[in-house]
């Protein structure tokens, strides 16, 4: 696992099933309450004359700059060799600093007095040899792992948006000419 | 629908709200317009072709877990998964899809990935039960199996020798195991009043469509795989068939057109090219428009239709009158949107037509059905790559249905006292699949005592009182039934009715042969027990085992692994083997008419159906008017202005499943009903409040789910809750489909208000 991975999300194959919400919680042993994994839908809305409707997963971004990594007071929030961000549960805390700073909204504490959860990327079942979770079962196929040596090419023609390893893409917005975009992309840029 | 606004302070804004603004903002929604930036030339920025196909590895055993390779049984797609087994303590860890599935290529849907609970749910029967005290209140006595057998079969002899075995009822559900030993059962018993919610409702209506129209025994396949276009009737695969909505992901990328019939922007709806919005109940109008462009411009397969089929000219003849305007004038779909679908859909190269159960639930069911299907026969989209393949072969272990069940088990005599014979023959006799009673019927035949009595009724697999329509009208009828034994996985209203409870097993706890002819006929694959409830068992052996003390046993195997056994015998495998191989996988074959042609009485497509006339219903497809329609019946519409469908079903859910499983609950956790926003401010209604449902059958109180993707005039709930959320509550029996007797249950005129304090909670926990 030397190299550094990016999951690639394809917004125009996301259903909206939400089969990897499920995926994810029982790859991490969650019940009900947190979701690492989260459909978000937008729309329906009326754009030049049409009706849209689209999912947008939601899930840690594994960002370049992660706001959470760099608020934990214990330093329990590291950078894996692959690139992702994970917690070490060992040294966490539980005190939630990361759960506010995160700007996307995508770090839960799981219970009253329990620790923050998000998405490993599924770093054990990668290094058995498995895809992650959600990007297995998605009924759109909407999802692929891809290594940083083949990632221009999977976004060749495409318009994306990424911050740190995840990678949304569409060609559906890019014909319609609206770019993909996250107006306070650099995560510092949130107040905490 | 989704969060709306989203505010600008990140201080106050919880990691929800932070969520939702995220997902926004990310496609330019509330993004202030200097920051979206138009694209020069937006056409280079086309998708890639190439389809981004996971390549998926499949998951290694840890030490102490045991894997066993199954198949899901969530709903009929049967899946195929990997279960994960805890070795020490037998407990289930996961379950996911297996990487290897031919079919499936290792997805699987939230039912599928969340059905470990099945196990560990605290409400599973977990032994039989006998009623302690007066019915529905909850008192019981556990008894063992034997006993609980010895009882039931000593209450339905009694019955069947009071009444005569028309006197007892059989009625199953979506029991997805070879059912059709319940049905043999049934027959062997001389029980010619035996049903189910779903058939006049579901899959009858277009497997009997089939056999008129094509000769085939099963419903058609659409070759996804391979097809130009494709034209999506009524159904929205990501909730419902997890498998197709993967293919039609892969054919759309490829550049397969996408044409979507939905009177809601549905998930499907909203990938389409052409998205067709028709009034509820109007399908037959739709196709028939279709039709008359494709005939009117020559669009038509010359070819196909000189060699293959019978009764074009009297078609052509038959839609000339149903034009687009006309079309649009019924169906609402503006007149140029029918032109321009009817000439995608056929000349787009090969097509084909996906459809499921809604076209089963219109007030005109079986023309509905041939209305659509006739459009691919016309455009020789019929057993060509990326057409409609026809199916008569249930891969390796095709059985004749008829012979299966042991119909001619049934006394000749008999027959003609089968509640809605006389009305409803292609679901009551010999043309329908399973001959079976006609449901609203036999309810009121229960509820009345005319012309005989029913006394008693077994019951597999069916949470009858929410999932039948007219649902008031069904808590009556079961209110007179002297006897009720209730086979199932959970105490749902229908068990606690009952007098006898057994447990069945989930398929995570039994052995099965499956294959499922709706999702892949070509290819059988084997269920393994991966855990076990100890005094759970599977309903094929409780049916071997009831035969046996009913005194059937000749009719009958030992027990579940004989049957297999003799399934499989023309793969020269026992089931013990075969579940080494855990499948076999037989190619589609295409084109088989020309070696075969057509298992019809003329031997060819008959768009002019002979059997149907010779059954008493219209030859060719004809647009009738639904009783609840303006023109139909102008008091109703004066009364109750607005329109009614039931077809929204969420992924988390199948019928009236799974609503105790707490990770699918929290996914959907109330029942919702789609209103549009001009609408819902017209009736002071809001997101998420209650709104009453009323029609003269009755009253059902949902949530609102406010949505631009629906006509202001129409309102769709999604079925199968309980208590006062069940949309059956207000589904009337005043019209039943030609023939074939389904009720409609999309298309309903109904009266909405906001609910208040005094109508009460939905109450969708527990009461029915």
């Amino acid at each position: 696992m030397s190299s550094r991975i990016f999951l690639v999300i394809d917004l125009d194959r996301c259903w909206g099933c939400k089969a990897c919400e499920v995926a994810c919680k029982q790859e991490l042993g969650l019940g009900v309450g947190p979701r690492p994994m989260k459909v978000v839908e937008v729309g329906p809305r009326s754009l030049d004359g049409a009706l849209h409707r689209d999912f947008i997963p939601t899930l840690c971004q594994h960002c370049d700059q992660a706001a959470c990594q760099a608020v934990c007071p214990v330093e329990s929030i590291y950078r894996e060799a692959d690139g992702s961000i994970q917690i070490d549960r060992n040294s966490c805390i539980g005190c939630g600093a990361c759960v506010t700073a995160c700007p996307f909204g995508v770090m839960e504490m799981d219970g009253e007095g329990g620790s923050p959860v998000k998405c490993t990327l599924c770093h054990q079942r990668r290094e058995d040899g498995a895809l992650p979770s959600c990007a297995q079962h998605c009924i759109g196929r909407a999802m692929t792992l891809v290594a940083e040596e083949g990632l221009a090419e999977s976004l060749r023609d495409r318009h994306s948006w990424k911050t740190g390893r995840i990678v949304y893409v569409t060609g559906k917005w890019a014909r319609l000419g609206v770019a993909l975009q996250e107006t306070e992309a650099d995560p510092r840029s949130v107040p905490a | 629908m989704s969060m709306s606004g989203a505010g600008h302070s990140d201080q106050v804004l919880t990691p929800e709200d932070r969520r939702n603004r995220f997902a926004l903002r990310l496609l330019g929604e509330q993004v202030d317009p200097a920051y979206r930036r138009r694209l020069p030339g937006g056409e280079r920025n086309r998708a890639p072709v190439t389809p981004a196909a996971p390549k998926a590895g499949r998951p290694s055993a840890k030490p102490g877990v045991k894997i066993v390779r199954s198949a899901c049984y969530s709903c009929n797609s049967c899946c195929e998964v990997l279960v994960f087994i805890d070795e020490a303590s037998g407990a289930i860890l996961k379950v996911e899809g297996d990487p290897e599935s031919p079919v499936t290529r290792g997805i699987l849907c939230a039912k599928g990935l969340a059905s470990r609970d099945l196990v560990h749910n605290p409400g599973r029967l977990r032994h039989p039960i006998v009623r302690a005290g007066e019915r529905g209140k909850g008192a019981w006595q556990r008894i063992s199996w034997d006993d609980a057998m010895n009882r039931i079969a000593e209450k339905l002899l009694f019955y069947r020798e009071q009444y005569g075995a028309e006197g007892v009822a059989f009625l199953q559900g979506t029991i997805r195991g070879w059912s059709r030993v319940y049905s043999r059962l049934a027959n062997a018993f001389g029980a010619v009043n035996h049903g189910a919610a779903g058939w006049g409702q579901c899959l009858w209506p277009r497997l009997v469509e089939n056999a008129v129209t094509f000769g085939a025994t099963y419903t058609e396949v659409a070759d996804f795989e391979n097809t130009h276009c494709m034209l999506v009737w009524g159904t929205n695969p990501p909730s419902t068939w997890p498998c197709f909505a993967s293919q039609i992901m892969d054919a759309r990328e490829r550049g397969a057109g996408l044409i979507v019939v939905d009177p809601t922007l549905s998930e499907t709806a909203a990938k389409a090219d052409i998205w067709l919005q028709p009034r509820p109940g109007t399908d037959t109008a739709l196709a028939l428009a279709l039709m008359h462009v494709i005939i009117r411009d020559g669009l038509y397969d010359r070819g196909f239709v000189e060699n293959w089929t019978v009764g074009f000219d009297r078609l052509k003849e038959h839609v000339g009158g149903y034009s687009s305007e006309w079309g649009e004038k019924i169906t609402r779909v503006p007149a140029a949107l029918i032109e321009k679908a009817a000439r995608r859909y056929a000349g787009a190269g090969p097509a084909a037509i996906y459809r499921c159960v809604s076209l089963d639930q219109v007030h005109d069911s079986l023309q509905a059905c041939r209305a659509v299907s006739l459009l691919a026969a016309v455009t020789g989209n019929i057993g060509v790559p990326g057409g409609n393949v026809t199916v008569s072969r249930r891969g390796e272990i095709t059985q004749n249905s008829h012979t299966f069940i042991g119909y001619d088990l049934l006394p000749g005599d008999k027959i003609p006292l089968r509640r809605g014979i006389d009305r409803f023959p292609l679901l009551c006799d010999r043309l329908s699949p399973v001959p079976t009673a006609h449901m609203p019927t036999l309810w009121e035949t229960i509820a009345t005592g005319k012309p005989y009595p029913v006394k008693a009724a077994l019951i597999f697999g069916s949470n009858a009182l929410i999932s039948y329509s007219n649902a008031n009208r069904v808590k009556e009828a079961m209110d007179k039934l002297e006897f009720i034994a209730v086979c199932d996985l959970f105490m749902t209203p229908t068990a606690r009715m009952a007098d006898i409870v057994l447990p069945a097993s989930s398929w995570l706890e039994r052995d099965n042969l499956i294959s499922s002819f709706q999702v892949c006929p070509t290819t059988t694959i084997a269920q393994q027990k991966a855990v076990e409830l100890p005094e759970a068992r599977s309903d094929v052996d409780i049916v071997c085992d009831l035969a046996r003390k009913l005194g059937l046993a000749d009719h009958f195997w030992n027990d579940s692994e004989a049957l297999y056994d003799f399934l499989l015998e023309p793969t020269g495998l026992t089931f013990r083997e075969f579940k080494e191989k855990k499948r076999l996988f037989a190619p589609l074959v295409y084109r088989q008419f020309e070696k075969n042609g057509f298992n019809t009485p003329s031997g060819k497509v008959e768009l002019y159906s002979s059997l149907l006339e010779k059954n008493g219903c219209a030859p060719l497809p004809v647009y009738t008017m639904p009783v609840e329609s303006a023109a139909g019946a102008p008091e109703g519409a004066a009364g109750y202005p607005y329109i009614l469908t039931t077809g929204w079903r969420p992924p988390a859910y199948r019928h009236t499943e799974n609503r105790e499983n707490p990770i699918l609950r929290e996914q959907f956790p109330r029942p919702g009903l789609l209103i549009h926003p001009d609408t819902a401010s017209t009736l002071g209604i809001s997101e998420g409040d209650p709104v009453v449902v009323e029609t003269a059958a009755g009253n059902a109180t949902l949530y609102a789910v406010l949505t631009l993707g629906i006509h202001p005039d129409t309102v769709q709930a999604t079925p199968g809750w309980r208590g006062r959320a069940n949309i059956n509550r207000v589904i009337p029996w005043t019209q039943f489909a030609e023939g074939i007797g389904s009720v409609p249950m999309r298309g309903i005129f109904c009266r909405l208000r906001r609910g208040s304090a005094a109508d009460g909670a939905p109450g969708d926990e527990g009461e029915s």
